[in-house]
């Protein structure tokens, strides 16, 4: 039996679609991890992140619980995910409680490696000096997976009560113009962002899911148990 | 970013606060330990003098490269001062966190809370015990 609680897939907009994650980071018992799109297409801000309203967007503008900078969503070319750990999901041993980096490591991981298995080969991490621009897939941190070059999948994190959301985005292809160009309107700056496509790769949403869900279950029974984990891209 | 420090004038709160005393008035940050975990802080969400805290409650948010992450108050009061240069400098949180990188002045309002907060020597092995 997992010890990881999946919800099922969810399509629908995205101010339901965080109200979601906001909940799960209130009240989370368990770690539930779900995987969702955003129908209609979204433009989703870091939580602290300034935009100014403009009417008549092609696409609704929301604000995630998470840190980080904008991301388009939408079904036709992009999916999420949500990954929530309540207190002590992940064993007790960590120096004063807390350790931001360990819920990253393992949904980063559990992709990194999952997209291994679907022959997707990534970059060797990368991260560079935060970059102030307002596009997340403009920005590379430790955690983003890449493949030649381009941002593949995009993690952020919130804190809150002792929980951890992890939410992701894994980009599959680039937005329609219609999306990017007004994208490029509100933000000032060049649509940046090509996907899984662009490094010839297409890859089943559904099954890739599937495989990180595996993936993280025996990641959190491993740091249950006092392991460590594993990262494949560096110690394979 | 400094070495990892913890000030024996200081007093410390569990959830990785550190409090400075000041006659009636006391000062609120972050301990190396926390600015350390949390990575660079790209935006300090505070609240405005003013307002009022409650001892283990959160009172604003800080966002890093890693997680947008609550802060809790080590101490109940009425806030009389925000750290403004945090606006434009958030990075002082990493750079000088028991300084320039302060958050919150307060007047407290119940003085003997300051009893049950961690000195340097305690908060060192509640990090190392944790």
């Amino acid at each position: 039996m997992s010890v990881v609680r999946v919800l099922p897939f969810l399509r629908a907009g995205g101010g339901a679609q965080m109200a979601l994650d906001d909940g799960l980071l209130d009240e989370a018992e368990a770690v539930v991890a779900r995987r969702y799109t955003w129908a209609p297409p979204a433009l989703s801000l870091g939580k602290f992140q300034k935009l100014e309203r403009i009417p008549g967007l092609p696409f609704e503008v929301v604000r995630r619980p998470t840190g980080g900078r904008a991301v388009l969503h939408g079904e036709a070319f992009e999916w999420s995910f949500a990954v929530v750990f309540p207190q002590g999901a992940l064993g007790e041993d960590h120096r004063g409680g807390v350790d931001t980096a360990l819920p990253y490591d393992l949904v980063s991981r559990s992709f990194a490696a999952a997209f291994g298995e679907m022959g997707v080969v990534l970059d060797a991490g990368r991260e560079t000096p935060y970059q102030r621009s307002a596009l997340c897939f403009a920005t590379a941190l430790r955690h983003d997976l890449f493949a030649r070059g381009e941002k593949v999948a995009a993690i952020a994190q919130a804190r809150r009560g002792g929980r951890v959301l992890v939410h992701g985005s894994v980009l599959e292809r680039r937005p329609p113009d219609e999306l990017t160009q007004v994208a490029e309107t509100l933000l000032d700056e060049p649509w940046q962002g090509e996907g899984l496509a662009a490094a010839g790769h297409i890859v089943d949403g559904e099954m890739l899911w599937r495989r990180v869900l595996a993936r993280l279950d025996a990641g959190v029974r491993l740091l249950r148990e006092g392991g460590r984990l594993r990262d494949e891209r560096r110690d394979a | 970013m400094a070495d990892e420090t913890y000030p024996q004038e200081l007093k410390y709160f569990a959830e990785h606060d550190w409090v400075k005393v000041d006659g009636e008035e006391a000062v609120f940050g972050i301990t190396w330990f926390a600015q350390d975990s949390l990575g660079e802080i790209v935006y300090a969400d505070l609240p405005s003098a003013g307002e009022s805290v409650s001892a283990g409650t959160t009172y604003g948010e800080l966002e890093s490269v890693k997680a947008v992450s609550e802060i809790y108050a080590p101490l109940s009061g009425e806030i009389v001062d925000v750290n403004g240069r945090l606006e434009d400098e958030p990075q002082l949180v990493n750079d000088d966190c028991y300084g320039d990188g302060w958050l919150i002045r307060i007047r407290m309002s119940a003085p003997d809370e300051i009893d049950s907060l961690m000195d340097a020597d305690a908060y060192k092995a509640f990090l190392d015990h944790e």
